[in-house]
């Protein structure tokens, strides 16, 4: 107990920070945020007086910590505002409708990174020093140092003819396709899914992999797993049960990035599929100098790593005294 | 770090830097040498200089201290030292040229004798070619769609992307043993101060940061190194400031404190060269990661602007003739990253490996891995 409030209490200036961090990012322009509309080379010079008179309507005219403070408090409401772009949504419209993408994308990849490395890395502990084992440990080492753009390339490359081409490789449902009944629709959807899944995946099963590698080949090695063998448990009950509860710990502190995975969603790859997500609206929104919609967009980010940290922490306390406890 | 072997890894690292160093000469439209009207020139050398003397003489100074650490024979490490010092002269002394008494005329050229940002002309001129342009003796690695030469392209790309990756490590390095230090040393307040402002920073994605601060600012390489920079010194100042903390109570730490050190002759002569173990390898890790960040920020179209090769905007470039059915361009960039990233990886790896307690105790034994 008194480590949580101990660990909230040393989280609120990170959090403040967050906060002004966000805010300053973007008053950093200079001549103010809306320079921009001054440049005659990208053929929209306005009058000093219409800047003047913009200035006054969103409120830049005001002293800096008046503007930080108002922000703040309408964004703590989750009111951010409108955008700048010619549409002038709601910026907390625009970020829940590209937020059901980015969610719906992540959320299956993180099923499918842990479903799947958590095993592969138990396996690879397991046969630590054979050949096969290393062959696996060389392709991670290979697949840690692709970036995700790489891995999609390479992706597109294998799927765009030949034998696989029947996948499809951007957006998120085939154009122009008639209205079908739901479950063809669904599996269409499905269908646009599995390449973007794929490259997320395999982009970042190589760092679950590895750290469960480690954590179990460390476990392996203690003499209580020994006496588990002894006792005469079957070897998966041993690896899986025994050796991965206590190798797990160092993954837990994976867990705290997990959260801004999610909500951020991945530039890469959704540039790639031509996906309209998250990360795809944070770099239109930043081309197009929108500002309330990239400081949104920031907080949430930062925000949700922020927390993601805190959870984290709190997790691996608890499991340490489960352990102590033992 | 003297008497440890060289990991593979850091071989390949280190190949990497030579050749970007010794790009502008290795692929180059002028000739390295020229001998025209009595007078002896580079014309190569002068080019470099008139583009981009200062970074060229830095690159310069890097090998020659890479050759001086490095090499045991005396003959050897001089004469590296002189050629490089040789190449330096040139770029420094641009209109530098000999006269000789001789009407001969005689050039030679660089071995890949093409420029990474003008077309080949001769080559657009046949009328048989279509671009891109396959590989050939002309071309070893063909040409991009624009008559570009790929492999000059794609040297010049990896010199850009190893100075900012290299750049901004020094300064992730530098601010973050500063900042370490400080921790350490100081405690309390300052403690506590730096260590929410690293943790503030660590809430805003790597990448994401540098995007949104990049598209505010000037755009250019001065400006991509300082942000990558200041973004990724976080996790150095942490584990410099985990050893003091952990190294506080040793046994040579209270034998100079009992000699009357003071608290920064402690930090500054004792402490810091052994808090420098875990952090060799955190900063080649620092560097790959500088370099995946620089990539995907150019191949987003947000790195350092055209004509100026990267590595990104060249697969960006290739993957724009995927539509068509080439994947030659994809290809080449694709794999030339990863073998850099791998490199940069292999050799932190094996630091890594080297110092932990098992290592220790493996060389104790005399085994050799």
């Amino acid at each position: 107990m008194r480590f949580l409030l101990r660990r909230l209490l040393f989280g609120l200036p990170t959090l403040l920070g967050i906060t002004l961090l966000t805010f300053a990012l973007s008053r950093l322009a200079p001549g103010g945020p809306l320079s921009d509309l001054l440049d005659p080379e990208q053929g929209r010079a306005v009058t000093k007086e219409q800047l003047a008179a913009t200035e006054k309507l969103l409120g830049f005219d005001r002293p800096l910590h008046e503007q930080y403070g108002a922000w703040l408090s309408s964004a703590l409401r989750f009111d951010f505002g409108r955008s700048l772009t010619s549409d002038r949504r709601p910026v907390a419209e625009k970020i829940a409708a590209a937020a059901a993408v980015s969610l719906e994308l992540q959320g299956a990849a993180v099923v499918l990174l842990y479903g799947l490395g958590i095993p592969l890395g138990v396996f690879a502990a397991a046969r630590a020093g054979t050949r096969r084992e290393r062959c696996l440990a060389a392709l991670l080492f290979v697949l840690q140092a692709m970036p995700t753009v790489v891995i999609g390339a390479l992706l597109l490359i294998l799927f765009a003819r030949g034998p696989f081409a029947w996948l499809p490789l951007a957006g998120l449902e085939t154009p122009g396709a008639e209205p079908a009944a739901p479950l063809a629709r669904a599996l269409d959807h499905a269908r646009h899914l599995v390449l973007p899944v794929a490259c997320l995946v395999l982009s970042g099963i190589s760092g679950i992999a590895l750290y469960a590698r480690a954590g179990v080949l460390e476990a392996l090695r203690q003499p209580w797993i020994r006496a588990a063998r002894a006792r005469g448990l079957p070897e998966w009950r041993v690896r899986y049960v025994h050796a991965l509860k206590s190798g797990i710990l160092p993954l837990v502190a994976l867990l705290g990035g997990l959260l801004p995975w999610l909500v951020g969603g991945s530039v890469a790859v959704e540039t790639l599929f031509s996906l309209p997500g998250l990360g795809r609206l944070t770099i239109d929104s930043i081309a197009a100098r929108d500002y309330p919609t990239v400081m949104a967009l920031t907080l949430l980010v930062a925000a949700a790593t922020w927390l993601g940290f805190l959870l984290a922490d709190l997790l691996h306390a608890a499991l340490r005294r489960g352990e102590v406890d033992a | 770090m003297s008497g440890r072997r060289w990991s593979r890894g850091a071989w390949a690292a280190r190949l990497l830097v030579w050749v970007a160093a010794l790009t502008p000469w290795l692929c180059s439209e002028q000739p390295l040498l020229e001998l025209a009207d009595g007078r002896l020139s580079s014309p190569a050398s002068r080019a470099v200089a008139e583009t981009d003397g200062a970074s060229a003489l830095v690159w310069l100074a890097l090998v020659a201290a890479d050759a001086l650490l490095a090499l045991r024979a005396r003959v050897l490490r001089r004469a590296v030292v002189v050629a490089l010092a040789l190449l330096a002269g040139l770029v420094l002394f641009e209109r530098a040229s000999l006269p000789l008494p001789t009407a001969a005329r005689f050039a030679l050229a660089a071995p890949i004798a093409h420029s990474p940002d003008r077309a080949d002309w001769e080559l657009l001129s046949r009328p048989e070619t279509a671009l891109p342009a396959g590989p050939s003796a002309r071309h070893w690695l063909g040409t991009d769609s624009a008559g570009r030469d790929l492999l000059a392209r794609l040297l010049h790309a990896l010199r850009a992307s190893l100075e900012i990756g290299l750049a901004a490590a020094a300064i992730a390095l530098l601010v973050g043993l500063a900042v370490g230090l400080a921790c350490g040393t100081l405690r309390g307040a300052v403690d506590f101060v730096l260590m929410r402002v690293i943790e503030t920073l660590l809430c805003f994605p790597y990448l994401f940061l540098v995007l949104v601060v990049f598209t505010f600012l000037p755009r250019g390489r001065g400006t991509l190194i300082g942000l990558l920079g200041l973004v990724g010194w976080t996790a150095i100042a942490r584990l410099v400031r985990g050893e003091f903390l952990r190294l506080a109570d040793a046994e040579f730490v209270l034998a100079a404190r009992a000699l009357g050190a003071t608290r920064w002759q402690v930090a500054w002569r004792h402490l810091l060269p052994n808090a420098l173990t875990p952090v060799w390898p955190a900063t080649t890790f620092a560097v790959a990661g500088a370099l995946l960040a620089e990539f995907s920020l150019s191949w987003l179209g947000c790195g350092v602007p055209e004509p100026a090769a990267s590595l990104g905007a060249l697969l960006a470039d290739g993957q724009r003739q995927l539509a068509r059915g080439e994947i030659w361009l994809t290809l080449v960039p694709s794999v030339a990253m990863v073998a850099i990233v791998l490199a940069f990886h292999a050799w932190g790896e094996r630091l890594r490996e080297s110092t932990t307690p098992e290592a220790a105790a493996r060389a104790a034994r005399g085994e050799l891995r």
